[in-house]
C-alpha cells in the first residue's frame, strides 16, 4: 500500500508541477497573479479533444496544435488586459478581478460551445501495468517523463539562457530592467507564451487520464497557486518541491481519511504557509537594500 | 405577482450581502473571497439553533451574527497583514476550507443532502410564512442594515476607515491601529452577512452546501465591484443591476439552456472593461488599489 501511495503521489506531484512551472513562469516576470491560466488549461484541453477525439488528428500532431493554441491564448491575454493596466499602474486587485474575470469569460464560453458534461479523451491511457499488487497506469509515465523533461529543459533555459535570465532580471527589479533599455514587453510576452504552452501539457495529460469538464480550470490552477506559494517563488526548485509536497499531502489524505477532504488539506498547508513563512519553504537570502 | 415578490426577496438578501461586503472592499481596500462561507455560516447557524435547540429565529440571528463575526476572526486575526493578492488568496484558502466542512460534517450539517424543513420566523404570534409577509421581514431587515451602515460610514469609526484605505501610513502616524480597525471592519461585515444567510436559510426552508460556493463569492465580490464600493449607491446599484440582469435577459427570450453561461459571459467583460476604465464601478467611490 506504502508504495502504491508514493506512485500515485509522484504522478499527481508531476502534473501539479508541470502547472506550477507554467503559472511560476509568468508570475515570476511579471508579478501577475495569473487566474486565467486555468482558463487557458480549461480552452487547451478542448482544442486537443475537438482535434484528437472529434476530428481523428494524430495524437502528437493534436498535442502540438493545442500547445501553439493554448500559447497564442496566454500572448493574447497579456496584450489585451494586462499590457493596458500595467501602462496605468493598476493595483494588484484590479490586475486579480480583471483575471478572474478572463477565467470566468473563457470557462463559460467553453460550456456553451461544449457542454457541461465531463468527456473522455482516451481509452489506450487507462491500461495498466501490474507488478503485485502494484498498480501503475500507462498514462502515469507518460507524466513523470512530460515533467522531468520540462523541468530539465525550463531549468536550462531559466539558468543558462539570455532570456532566461531576462526573466529573473525584470522580476527582481522590473524599473531597473526599463532604465537600461532592455524591452519589457517581449520579455513578458515570452513568458506568457511559455507558461500557457507547458497549461497546455498539464491539461492534456490530465484529460487523457480522468477526462475533461468546463471546470478542470480552477482546481488544477489552485494546486499550482499553491505550490508556488508554498515552494517559494523566487526558484523554480521551490516551485517542483510544493508540488511534490501537496501532491504527497493530497494522496496521505486520500489514503488516510477520504478524498472528500483533499481541498480543505491543500488549503490548509497553504494558510499555515503564508502565516508562518510567506516567502515559502526554499527562501532567497536577500540583501538587506533589495528588502 | 409572486414571481415579482420572489425578486425582491432576494435583492433584499443580495443588498445585505453586498453591503456587508462593501466595508471591507470599499473602506480598507481588503478584497475578501470569502463572503459566501460567513453568509453561509450564518445560514446554518441559524437553521440550527432553531431546529436542534428549538430557539426562536429572532435571537437565533443574533446569536449567528456573534457566531461569524467571532469565526472572522481566524482569517482576519492572522491573515490581515498581508498584502495584496496574499490576503485573497487567504480568504479564499478559507472559504474552501468552510465549504468543505459542510459538504463533509455529516454529523452536524447532513453534508451535501442538506437540512430541509426548515421552519418560518415567529414572533408574537405572526408567522412569516406567505410571501408577502417575508418581504416585509427581509424588507424591514435589509433597511435596517442601510441605516446601520449609513451610520457606520460617516462615523468615527468609518472615518477612520477611510483614512486607512487612503493612507496607511499617515493614520498609522496619527496613532490609529490599523490592525484593530481593519480586524473589526472584517468582522461587522462577517456579522451582516450571517443576517442574509439567516434570511436566505429561512425563506428557502432547505439548506445545502451549494448555496455557499467560491462561485457565490465570487458573485458577491462581482456585486461590489460592479456597482463600486466606498459608498452607499455603489453596492446597492450593483445589486439591483446582478440582479435585474438576468430577468431582463430571460424577458428578452434567452433560451435557459444557454442563460446562465450567457449571463455570467456578460457580467466578465463588463468586470474586464470597468476594472480597465471605470475602476471605482458604476456608482462607487472607491477606486481599487
Amino acid at each position: 500500500m506504502l508504495l502504491q501511495f508514493l506512485i500515485n503521489g509522484i504522478a499527481s506531484g508531476a502534473l501539479i508541477a508541470i502547472m506550477a512551472i507554467g503559472f511560476w513562469f509568468i508570475y515570476r516576470a511579471t508579478s501577475l497573479f495569473h487566474i486565467a491560466h486555468g482558463g487557458v488549461y480549461t480552452a487547451a484541453a478542448y482544442i486537443f479533444y475537438s482535434l484528437y477525439i472529434s476530428n481523428g488528428i494524430s495524437l502528437s500532431l493534436a498535442s502540438l496544435l493545442s500547445l501553439t493554441f493554448s500559447g497564442i491564448l496566454g500572448l493574447i491575454m497579456y496584450f489585451v488586459v494586462y499590457s493596458p493596466l500595467e501602462k496605468k499602474h493598476a493595483s494588484e486587485g484590479i490586475k486579480f478581478i480583471s483575471s478572474l474575470a478572463i477565467y470566468i469569460f473563457i470557462v463559460n464560453i467553453i460550456a456553451l460551445i461544449y457542454g457541461n458534461e465531463t468527456k473522455m479523451l482516451s481509452e489506450w491511457t487507462s491500461k495498466s501495468i501490474s507488478f503485485g499488487n502494484i498498480i501503475i497506469i500507462k498514462i502515469q509515465i507518460y507524466e513523470f517523463i512530460s515533467f522531468l523533461i520540462l523541468l530539465m529543459a525550463s531549468y536550462l533555459f531559466v539558468k543558462r539562457t539570455k532570456s532566461g535570465r531576462a526573466i529573473r532580471a525584470i522580476g527582481d527589479n522590473p524599473l531597473l530592467f526599463k532604465a537600461i533599455g532592455l524591452n519589457e514587453k517581449w520579455v513578458k510576452g515570452m513568458v506568457f507564451v511559455i507558461g500557457s504552452a507547458i497549461a497546455g501539457v498539464a491539461s492534456i495529460l490530465a484529460g487523457l487520464d480522468v477526462g475533461i469538464d468546463p471546470r478542470i480550470g480552477m482546481s488544477a490552477l489552485l494546486n499550482a497557486v499553491v505550490a508556488v506559494i508554498v515552494g517559494g517563488v523566487k526558484k523554480i526548485e521551490g516551485v517542483v518541491l510544493g508540488a511534490f509536497l501537496i501532491a504527497i499531502i493530497q494522496n496521505l489524505v486520500i489514503w488516510q481519511f477520504s478524498a472528500r477532504w483533499e481541498s480543505a488539506a491543500t488549503f490548509l498547508v497553504l494558510v499555515i504557509v503564508l502565516l508562518y513563512k510567506s516567502g515559502g519553504l526554499l527562501v532567497v537570502k536577500r540583501r538587506i537594500e533589495e528588502l | 405577482m409572486n414571481y415579482l415578490i420572489h425578486i425582491l426577496i432576494m435583492i433584499s438578501i443580495y443588498t445585505i450581502l453586498s453591503i456587508s461586503l462593501n466595508l471591507p472592499v470599499g473602506y480598507t481596500g481588503l478584497l475578501s473571497l470569502a463572503q459566501a462561507a460567513f453568509y453561509g455560516i450564518g445560514a446554518y447557524a441559524v437553521t440550527l439553533l432553531m431546529m436542534q435547540a428549538g430557539i426562536n429565529f429572532f435571537l437565533a440571528i443574533v446569536m449567528a451574527i456573534i457566531i461569524s463575526a467571532a469565526l472572522s476572526l481566524l482569517v482576519s486575526y492572522p491573515s490581515i497583514r498581508l498584502k495584496g493578492d496574499y490576503f485573497i488568496l487567504a480568504s479564499l484558502a478559507f472559504q474552501i476550507i468552510i465549504f468543505t466542512i459542510l459538504y463533509n460534517w455529516m454529523g452536524m450539517t447532513n453534508g451535501p443532502y442538506g437540512i430541509p424543513g426548515i421552519p418560518r420566523p415567529e414572533i408574537f404570534g405572526i408567522v412569516f410564512d406567505s410571501l408577502p409577509k417575508f418581504l416585509a421581514l427581509s424588507g424591514v431587515i435589509a433597511i435596517a442594515v442601510i441605516i446601520i451602515a449609513k451610520r457606520l460610514y460617516s462615523s468615527s469609526f468609518g472615518l477612520v476607515l477611510k483614512a486607512i484605505r487612503e493612507d496607511e501610513l499617515s493614520a498609522i502616524s496619527i496613532g490609529k491601529d490599523v490592525r484593530k480597525f481593519k480586524i473589526m471592519a472584517f468582522a461587522i461585515s462577517s456579522g451582516l452577512a450571517a443576517i442574509a444567510g439567516a434570511l436566505y436559510a429561512v425563506y428557502v426552508t432547505y439548506i445545502d452546501p451549494t448555496s455557499f460556493t467560491l462561485d457565490e463569492s465570487i458573485f458577491i465580490l462581482s456585486i461590489v465591484l460592479i456597482g463600486g464600493s466606498g459608498n452607499l449607491k455603489g453596492p446597492i446599484i450593483g445589486v439591483l443591476f446582478m440582479i435585474l440582469l438576468p430577468e431582463g435577459l430571460r424577458f428578452l427570450g434567452m433560451p435557459d439552456s444557454i442563460a446562465a453561461n450567457a449571463r455570467q459571459i456578460i457580467y466578465a467583460l463588463i468586470l474586464i472593461l470597468l476594472m480597465r476604465f471605470r475602476p471605482q464601478g458604476l456608482a462607487g467611490e472607491y477606486k481599487l488599489g
